[in-house]
This record gives C-alpha cells, structure tokens and sequence, in this order.
C-alpha cells in the first residue's frame, strides 16, 4: 500500500447561506459527483441562474470547460477532474451577472457511478451492483435502498456513506445517513449510523462470513428523508484507514505513517504503514489520501503541518515520572506538536515540556477537530513542582481542549492528556500543539444579510463594498489592508482599521468596461506599527460557508476556505451618491444624511438604502427607500452618548431588482466626523400643583464655542403642561434657561421623566442637532385646604374585637376534632 | 361559604375514608367533613364592573417600542425607525396607532409590565394564568377559572377561543376540562366561515335529534355511574351545554358573522385582525364571558419595521373600532378588553433589523370594565429597558382583572389531590386604573 501526497491544500465540507429572493442559489447538483480522469455534464438546478457565466473553484483539481444556462433554474456545466486528482469533496461557486451563487460541494471519486434505480426499497427488491462502485441516489420520506453485492468468503469490504457532506440547508433539514449490510435472512449483520471520521455519514467494514449475496441498506436513521436527501454511496475492496499517526509532520517532510483500520471484525483494528510526503508549506488542514492495489480511499484523512518540532509518543508513558520528553528546536522556544494515541482504556500519555519562568504558553489539543478522532480530550499541565496549573476539557463548544499557563519556574512542565471518559484505542489519535503565546491576526468578512452567500459582485461601473473585521492577539494597533487577484477591472480601496476598531470597509471599484469576470481574492493585513515589524505579524482571510445548520442554526456542516469570491456585475441602473455632510454630529446627537440616485433611462423602480456599517455608536434609519419617481431621501442618523469621537467612513448600500434577484451598488463614502457633545444640560427636580404656574431653570453648559445661533427647544412635556415658550435661544455664554411651564388643572398627577432638550446649532453649513434629557416634572394634587379650628375629639368608641382571623383549612379540621 | 368543583373522590378523600373507616367512619361523617374541609377562607362580596372580557393576545412578544411605549428622544439603535403619533389624551404612541391614538381617551395602557421569562412558552403561561409555569401544577387559564367561577350565561360557552385555542396553557388546567375552552375552529376572515358543530347534522331533524339524545342519556347514565373519572362528568357537561346552545337561536346566532351589518364589518376591517375582534363582539354582546382572541405572530428578530408597518395597522383600525363600537353599544362599561402578549422585546435593535425577547418591561392596554380612560400606568426608563415606577407583574394584571369580574383572585380553587390553590398568588390590584 502506497499513501498518494495531494498537492492542494486543505478543503473541506461546507457550505454557506444564501439570503433569500437576493442572489443565485444553487440547491443541488446533478449528479452529485464525477470521476475523476473524465469529463463530465453537470447540471445545476437552483433559482436566477439563466444568466450565469462561470464557475469558481476553490481547490485544484478541476477543470470547466463550459457554463452554459439552460433556463433560469438550470445551468449545465462541463467539467474534467483530472485523472490524479485526489477523491473528495470540491467546492464550487457559480457566477451569474447579476450575483455569486452559494457554495456547493461536488464529489470527485475513482469508482463508476451508479444510480439509484427505484423501485429499491425492499429487501427482495435490492438493487444489484458491482463492487467498487459509488451509487448515487435520493431517500425521500420514509425511503429505505436496498443494494445487493456478491462477496467471497471472508472478503473484506468498505462502505461509506456521503449524506450530510453533500447537503445544504439552513433551516434544519439534515439527512443522517444509516448503513447496514444483511445477510439472507434479513439479519443485519454490521451497520453503522454516525462515525467519528465522518461525523454524521457512515463507515462500516464487513467481512462475508461466507460467500454470497449481501444486503447493504441505506435509509436515514429517523426515516426522515426528504427530496433533498441526496448521498453518495461508496462500496468496495477499497483502503479506508480511520487514523494516521502521527498527525502531521514539518513541512517538506516524508511523514513515516501508522495507518489504523478497521478489520469488518467487529471492533477489532489493524494497521499498515505508509510514506506521505508533505506540502512544502504549513497547512492547517492537509489531505491524506491512501491508496493501494484495491482500490483508494474515497475521501482523505486530515492531519496538520506547521514548523511546530513534532514528538511522537513512546510507550510507557503513563507515569507523571516518567513523561516523554519534549523535542524543541531552540531551549528558549518551547513550541512543540506531541503526536500519539490513547491507545486502550485508562490509557493516559504524560509529555515534559522545557519552559521557561515567565513564557506564557498555549497548548491546544486536536483529534476531533482535523482529525476526526473518537478522542475527547482533557488536557493537564503541571509545573515543574508538580502541581497543577491548568486543565481544560471542552473548549467552549468544542471537545478539544484548550489549555494556556504562565510558567512560574524554569523547568520540566508536565502536559497531560487523556480521554474525558477514560476510553481509548487504536484510532484515539491526539496532535497537540505547544506554542508561545504570541501575536495572532485572524480576518473575517463581516455578514450583511443573514445568510447572505459569501461573495461580492461589483456593478460594472460602480462601487460594492465589505466589512472586514479583525481578531488581533497579543498585539494592538492599527492595521493596513491589502487584496490581491482581484478580477481585471476592479480595483479596491482600503482604511486604515484604527486601533480601536475591529472592523473596517473595503470598497470594490469596477471600471465602466470592466469585463465580464470573477476571481477568489486574498484579504490579508498588516500592523502599520513599524515596531511591530520584526514580529512579522499577518492574518489572512479565513472564510466560513455555512452548508448545514442544526437546531437552534448551529453549524454542523461547512466549507473554511482563506479566499473569497468576487465578480464583475451588470451595471446598476441608476448612479447613487451620499452628500457630504458640513457639519460633524455629537455625541447624543442626530443628523439626517441626504442620499441622491440618477437614475438611468427607464428605470423607475425603487431603490431601499441600508447603511453598509454603523462607526460605533452611530445609530442609522435603515428603513428609507427612494420610491418611484423620487431621486432622494434623507436618512436619519443619530450618535449616542458614548459614540466614538474620530472621522469614519460611511456609506450607504442601495438595493433595486434586477428583474433576476436583488442588484447592489454602494455609495462613494462620506467622512462623518463625530465629535463630543456640543452642551451638556442640567434638569432640577422640579414639582408644582394642578392649576399652577412653574417656572423651569435648565442649567447649560456651552462645551465649546459654536458658530452660528444656536436654539434650544424643550420637549417631551407631558400630557396637560404646557411651555408658553419652549423654544429659546442660547448664545456662547448662557449658563441658564427658563421655561415656564403652566400646568393645567386637569393634567396627569404623577412624576415625569420625559422632559429633554434638543439644541441646533444652525450655521451655513448646515445643522448640529443635540438631544439630551431626562428631566423630571411632578404634577402634584392640590392640598385640602387647612381647616382653622382643631376638630372636636370624636367620642371614645370601644373598640371592636378584632375580627376572627380566617382559619386555615388544617386548623378547621383540627377544631373539629377536639 | 365558596364552594369549588373540585373532583368528587379524589386521592385524598380515599385516603381520609381509608383511615377514618377503620374507626367506623360513617359515610355521613365523611361528607360532614368534606364539607368542612371546603370551608376555608371567607372573602368579601366584590361587585362586578365587568360581566365579560375580550383578551387579544398578541403571540410572539410584541415590541413595545413600536407600538405603546415609543422613545422618540433616544438613539436610533433604540426607538427604531418608526415615528411617533400623539393621541388624543396628549401622550404619544408610535405612528403604527394613529386610530388607537385617537381615541386614546378610552383606554389605558400599562408601560411597567415585568416578568423574568424570556422563552415563549413561559411568557406566554404568565400571561395566560397569572402564574409562572410550574413543573409540579397546571395551572387554569383566565377563561377556565371565569367559566368556572360563573359557569355559561345564555346557554352559552362561558370561555370561547377565536379562532382557535391559542397555546397549551389557555386551558383549564388542574380544572376540571368542562372549564375548557370553545374554539370556533375556524377564521371568522373566511368567506365560507362556520362554526362547527353549531347545526344539527344533515339529514337530522328535530324529532330524530331528541330520539338520538335520549338513546346516548340512557348509554351515558350506565358508564357515567360505573366510572367516576373527571373527564366522564365533563363529557356530560359538554353534552348539556351543546344541548343547550343547539336550543337556544339566539347564541346560535351569536357565532353567526353574517348577520353582522356589512357596513359595521368593514369598518372593523375585512381581516383577521378585524373580523377576529367583531366575532369577540358579538360573542360578549350575546353572553360569552371570556373571548380570547389572537392575532398575528409579534417574534420580529428580523425587520420589525416592516413587519410592524404589515402586521399593526389591521389591529389599530379593529380595537379602535371595537372600543368605539362596544361605547355605542353601552357595552364598554361592562367589557373588559386587555390586550397583551408573552413578553415585549430588546431595548436594542439586533443586526437582523429586529428586536429580541425581553420580559424585563414592556405594555399591556386595558379599556371598559371599570378601568379609567385615558391614563397611561408606569413608565419604563429612557431605552424601555426597566420599569421607571410602579412595575405590575402577571399577577397584578390577573388580580385587576379578577378583581373588576367580582372574583377573588385570592380564593382558592381545589387541585388534584385537594390541594387549595389561590387564583393568583400575591397579586394586587392596581388601583389607580380602577374608574
């Protein structure tokens, strides 16, 4: 047996959202899979396709040759996996004019497909194939395929489902896979629901216990299919190791590999060895694909490489003395993989790790994160006195752990794992990874409508933008933002993201005669700090496409991918602009922005406006459209008591149907510039009776000189008060305001706190609008009048006896007892 | 003394004659101490300004921001996007009630409601019982302890549901299920909209009825005597209240929306909203003591202006035009309509354009009954975030409401088991809403 190197990087499952009646959305493929070292015709069936124009892929491997639509719901694609291309899943995204569809997962393998032919659905009724075939078919509601296979005696065979790997879906429509292969008398002989290298697909091995014909059913594990319920269902004589150890090695390595698998015995495993020759550069997520004169795997295994010196465990190390020690490349770094298996039950594996006093170290542990290992860790580290220090079991909701310590002396420290519930096994495979805490920059792009498929279309001749955001660890400051393999004729403009802010807008910019056309971008970033430089922090753009969501929308299926898709867009129909704005807004503040279209020839649809971000603090009205026939509208904005001083970048989306879905184009930014507050007011507590005059003194504070005049105006009085000037006018030195109030006999008695003031500064520059409260008023009833003479003493009445106290129904009983 | 229909042998009355038989208790004795054991606390005679009530639940959790409770002072992350409508009492509503707003001179409206539960079906058990959901007890609602405290007038259903039972917990609870409540089954909207079971089957006519009626008494009075269950007795109640109604025309006629005049129709609106309100109408007018009518679906995580512009307007023209129309009638003195929902939501508006649940404060509107016109009841603080002053929880709104029937909310009905439980638990009533 020979282990095959792919050459890509990572790739995985995953899939994303789409918002709804917005961009194309690809529901399924047909078929679900190809072969590879042919072309193949592949139909996408999904909504507002008919104007698609090309295929992204974000994995090598694959080759389209044509898009071409066939009506709004289908495209056909042709398309060549290369013969050496590693089986598995690939993503795809499909590129419209108007939009970037979700992304979708295609199936490459290196068996002839087979499909599904119904009726299959009985014991009696199973359909015969031929081993070293991959099936693909549908279980609806209720549905149960039934396959027939001849095997020899004591043949070995593997049979893995693809179910939940290929699906899509947001709203909880999950299809959970459940094999079992039956012998003559219907008995099932080894079945298999969920695995832990494939999650919720299944794996089964069988050995024929003699020679024959055998059953291998495919139903979903609650019987709930439905017509989205697709898989793929491989069934041969092909390797399908569910472990390699160890998990990753130094870039540019030839890994020397313990391969486990499973023996169609029971639980009973083997193991073979192999050579994997690993990428010349560090991958998170790396491919292992076993091959073998039966056949090959028809989905990889995943390991890690990093420049992390690898540790492989030595047995016996299950004594805290006699831990195994630790390879590290310089005495002052303590980074480290220690790589192994919790090889039986009660198994524990103990490492001694060489820090140093004051090294902050993070130890991160993976088996069913990559590797997809039954092994639920707990992790220990101990210092070099033996004591405790850390331990973790579950990271957040993550069974891997996470543990990090500041090493209080310089010596051995102990690192511990082992199973949370004491199990282990051949397949219990463990990497761990020991590092120093050091600078980490990771960048996301930030989501603007729920579910929204991850992508950019630009508008040719327009501008789109994104929101970027940053995680920066251990470091601080401002970052610069770079994009490179943009499409031809779009061009980005980047802000600096400012210290204090995590996220900040990418504007795309297409040229008038930009081309039709899509690329994967690389969003990376960089600390502009030039003290930083020596630290050779960088984060790269690591993309989440959501394929599958649970209950509650939590993710259990998804595609990671570090690029992300941008494309050449129709033209949008109209030209949109926000007007700069003269004046700055303050702190408790309000400010309306006027956004204008011109609209092209013909189109007289509606254009709704959305902000393409808030700065922080910053609240926007995303509510306003410019209907038919109208060409502006002024979006209200407000800045609240706590808003971030500083100019920001602002702009606004515009939305309009495309007649195929919904186009967006986004505005040219403003600078809004959001300064303190401008007064600060002071309210006294005031009180007056129904039917009275009240005089109210607000205090002013003028923060700062103002050009212009400026009006305060008080508002929020309440019911039956009324100001016979409410409006008044406050120049640079005024440090007091009266308002007469004039309560009303029938006003509301009772406290109100509703009292504000909103002062406008106007000048020729425009408006600066402040609002701040709360003052208090409270409406009093009258007093009764006072009565002169003291009243006479009322007679001295004897006082009643106290009424019986109501008795409890216990005490009744008890009363009738005695 | 008050008396409650508890079941007739429970548990613990096996177990009393049990101990007591081997002492030679006598049946007498056993009776003579049931009736004892009845006796608990005494209440004074409370006079009832309301005879019915009309409870439009709003299921979801209705944002208060939006609607009885608008912040137009404070940033646009918290009053949203909606504006403002000043009615005609001098406060202000958002813009999504300019008919309630109008008349706003007939109402109240509590801005202080507060409870802890933040799942729908808590909230909505609060809401519906004047309880919190307790693992131990199922509690009755509003409607079943009405039906069980006055039983039904005019020979109709005490407790009707329009149009349809709302939630698990509208039920009678640990009431017998003859407290249960009656469902038209269908939207008085429809156009071909009929009340189940309110005519006599086809094919049958009177003389067949009777003869068919007294063939099931003489199968019923055998299995009712040989099994004691609640649910055999309330099958029986059942039977003679339908009897009853399928008697009686005039409530026939009372579930009949047809013979409402068209004019009255439209200006309650030709929707659920409206049609859903003027079958509560006529339902109260004709004698039914408690409609709970539902409307909508308020969960807005997501764009809760558009879905407020969509989802209110209907509902501001219906209750404006129910009070308006309950006023001509001379019935608003003597119906009690509350409107309410499980919960109110966020102070903040989330990234999705929508607010999310929050129990911590939010609106309740009360008209007729005995409730004052034209006050506003509590405030909530600068963001709806808290109640400012006079917080009112379920259970005072339960007790006020109660308390306006002429019903003790602190009497106590008997649970399985002969448990006494009070109607509300510590509620008080809030006085100043009180005409």
């Amino acid at each position: 047996m020979k282990t095959l190197i792919p050459t890509t990087l990572l790739a995985v499952f995953a899939f994303l959202a789409t918002s709804d009646a917005a961009q194309p959305i690809v529901r399924r493929l047909e078929p679900l899979g190809v072969v590879r070292g042919e072309t193949s015709k592949l139909i996408l069936h999904g909504e507002r396709l008919g104007d698609a124009s090309q295929i992204l892929l974000d994995r090598d491997g694959l080759t389209v040759t044509e898009v071409k639509p066939l009506d709004d719901s289908r495209v056909e694609v042709t398309i060549t996996a290369e013969a050496d291309t590693d089986p598995g899943l690939y993503p795809l995204q499909l590129v419209t004019r108007s939009g970037i569809s979700n992304l979708r997962l295609l199936g490459v393998g290196a068996m002839r497909i087979v499909q599904d032919v119904e009726p299959n659905s009985d014991f009696d009724s199973a359909q015969a194939i031929e081993l070293n075939r991959t099936v693909e078919g549908v279980i609806k509601y209720e549905d149960v395929d039934y396959f027939s296979v001849t095997l020899e005696a004591d043949q070995l065979i593997h049979v893995e489902a693809e179910g939940i790997r290929l699906s899509y879906s947001l709203n909880n429509q999950i299809f959970d896979p459940y094999i079992a292969v039956l012998d003559a008398g219907k008995f099932e002989l080894v079945s298999s629901d969920d695995s832990s290298l494939l999650q919720q697909d299944a794996l089964l091995a069988f050995k024929a216990p003699q020679a024959g014909t055998y059953r291998i059913m495919l139903r979903d594990s609650s019987f709930s299919g439905h017509d989205g319920a697709h898989y793929r269902l491989h069934v041969g004589t092909y390797p399908r190791p569910i472990a390699v150890i160890p998990a990753g090695n130094q870039p540019g390595e030839l890994l020397a590999a313990t391969l486990v698998h499973l023996t169609g015995n029971g639980d009973e495993m083997t193991t073979t060895s192999a050579q994997v020759q690993l990428p010349s550069d560090s991958v998170d997520r790396f491919p292992v694909v076993t091959k073998s004169e039966s056949g090959i795997s028809p989905s990889p295994n995943w390991i890690r490489v990093n420049n992390l010196p690898v540790t492989i465990e030595t047995e016996p190390n299950d004594d805290m003395a006699k831990p195994n020690a630790v390879t590290i490349a310089d005495p002052n770094q303590p980074t480290a993989a220690l790589c192994g298996v919790i090889g039986s039950d009660n198994d524990i594996d103990y490492f001694a790790l060489d820090c140093k006093a004051g090294q902050k170290i993070l130890v991160k542990a993976f088996a069913r994160n990559i590797l997809r290992s039954p092994l639920d860790t707990v992790v220990n580290c101990y210092g070099p006195d033996r004591k405790s220090l850390v331990g973790n079991d579950d990271n957040g909701r993550q069974p891997d752990s996470f543990a990090e310590f500041t090493a209080a002396a310089d010596g051995l420290h102990i690192i511990r794992i082992t199973d949370s519930l004491r199990r282990g096994g051949p397949a219990f495979a463990y990497r761990i990874e020991a590092r120093i805490a050091e600078p980490v920059l990771g960048l996301d792009r930030k989501e603007m409508d729920r579910d929204e498929a991850l992508g950019v279309a630009v508008p040719r001749g327009g501008l789109m933008a994104m929101m970027v955001t940053a995680k920066r660890e251990y470091f601080g400051g401002e970052l610069k933002l770079d994009l490179t393999d943009l499409p031809a004729g779009i061009t980005a403009t980047t802000f600096p993201m400012s210290e204090s802010a995590n996220e900040v807008p990418v504007f795309l910019s297409a040229a008038a005669d930009a081309a039709d056309g899509a690329s994967l971008v690389n969003v990376s970033a960089v600390p502009t700090n030039p003290a930083l430089a020596p630290l050779g922090i960088a984060g790269n753009l690591s993309l989440r496409h959501r394929l599958m969501l649970g209950q509650n929308r939590v993710d259990m299926w998804g595609y990671d991918s570090n690029r992300l898709a941008v494309s050449v867009a129709d033209a949008a129909p109209f030209k949109v602009f926000v007007d700069q704005p003269g004046t700055p807004i303050v702190r408790s503040g309000s400010k309306e922005l006027k956004v204008r279209i011109e609209r092209n020839e013909g189109f007289e649809g509606e254009v709704s406006l959305v902000t393409l971000y808030n700065p922080p603090g910053v609240g926007v009205n995303n509510g306003r459209k410019i209907a038919k026939g109208k060409n502006e509208v002024l979006i209200p904005i407000t800045a609240n008591g706590g808003a971030a001083i500083g100019n920001w970048p602002m702009a606004m989306i515009a939305r309009y149907d495309t007649g195929k879905g919904q186009g967006k184009i986004v505005t040219l930014p403003i600078t809004l510039e959001v300064q303190d507050s401008a007064f600060k007011f002071e309210f006294p507590r005031v009180a007056g009776e129904l039917g009275t005059e009240l005089p109210l003194a607000v205090g002013v504070e003028v923060m700062r000189p103002f050009i212009g005049t400026c009006e305060v105006e008080l508002v929020g009085i309440p019911s039956g008060v009324t100001c016979a000037a409410s409006k008044q006018t406050v120049a640079p030195e005024t440090t007091s305001i009266l308002f007469p109030l004039t309560i009303a006999a029938d006003a509301k008695v009772g406290t109100h706190k509703t009292l504000h003031c909103v002062a406008t500064i106007r000048s020729d520059a425009g408006d600066i609008v402040q609002t701040q409260g709360v003052g208090e008023i409270r409406v009093d009833q009258p007093l009764p009048p006072k009565v002169d003479a003291p009243a006479a003493a009322p007679e001295s009445v004897p006082a009643a006896p106290p009424a019986a106290k109501p008795l409890s129904r216990l005490e009744q009983l008890r009363q009738m007892n005695k | 003394m008050m008396r409650c229909f508890g079941n007739d042998l429970s548990r613990r009355s096996f177990l009393h004659a049990g101990a007591f038989g081997g002492l030679g208790l006598t049946l007498a004795d056993l009776l003579m101490l049931r009736d004892a054991r009845a006796d608990q606390k005494s209440y004074e005679f409370i006079e009832a300004k309301a005879k019915s009530v009309i409870h439009i639940f709003l299921p979801g959790g209705m944002a208060q921001q939006e609607s009885f409770d608008p912040k137009p002072y404070s940033p646009l992350e918290y009053r949203g996007e909606l504006g403002t409508v000043r009615t005609n009492t001098g406060e202000v509503l958002s813009e999504t009630l300019p008919n309630l707003a109008n008349c706003a001179d007939k109402y109240s409206i509590i801005r202080s409601m507060t409870h802890g539960e933040a799942a729908h079906e808590r909230g909505t058990h609060n809401m519906f019982t004047g309880y919190k959901p307790s693992p131990a007890l199922v509690f009755p609602s509003f409607g079943s302890v009405i039906s069980h405290e006055y039983g039904p007038r005019n020979n109709l259903p005490p407790y009707v549901c329009v149009p349809n039972v709302p939630n698990e917990f509208a039920g009678s609870g640990y009431l017998s299920s003859s407290f249960g409540p009656f469902a038209l089954g269908s939207d008085p909207t429809r156009d071909d909209f009929q009340v189940r079971d309110l005519n006599l089957a086809g094919g049958v006519d009177a003389e067949r009825f009777v003869r068919r009626k007294s063939a099931l008494e003489i199968v019923n009075r055998s299995f009712a005597s040989a099994t004691k269950a609640d649910n055999v007795a309330a099958m029986g109640t059942f039977y003679e209240r339908a009897y009853g109604l399928l008697d009686t025309p005039a409530a026939r006629e009372a579930f009949d929306i047809g013979k409402e005049d068209a004019g009255l129709r439209d200006r309650y609106g030709r929707n659920e909203a409206g049609q859903r309100l003027l079958m509560a109408r006529r339902l109260v007018e004709a004698g039914v003591r408690l409609v709970t009518v539902t409307y909508g679906g308020w969960d807005m995580h997501t764009q809760i202006t558009n879905n407020f512009r969509k989802q209110m307007p209907p509902l501001d023209v219906a209750i404006a035009t129910l009070l308006d129309d309950l006023s001509q009638r001379g019935l608003l003195g003597e119906t009690l309509v509350l409107v309410s929902s499980e919960f109110g939501r966020t102070p903040k508006i989330n990234p999705d354009a929508g607010r999310d649940h929050w129990p911590k404060v939010f609106s309740t509107l009360l008209a007729g009954g005995g409730i004052k016109g034209g006050m506003i009841y509590g405030s909530s603080d600068a963001t709806a975030s808290e109640p400012e002053d006079s917080p009112v929880s379920p259970e005072d709104l339960a007790t006020t409401m109660y308390h306006l029937l002429g019903i003790v909310a602190d009497k106590e009905l008997m649970a399985p088991g002969d448990r006494p439980v009070e109607i509300v638990d510590g509620g008080k009533i809030i006085q100043p809403l009180l005409a």
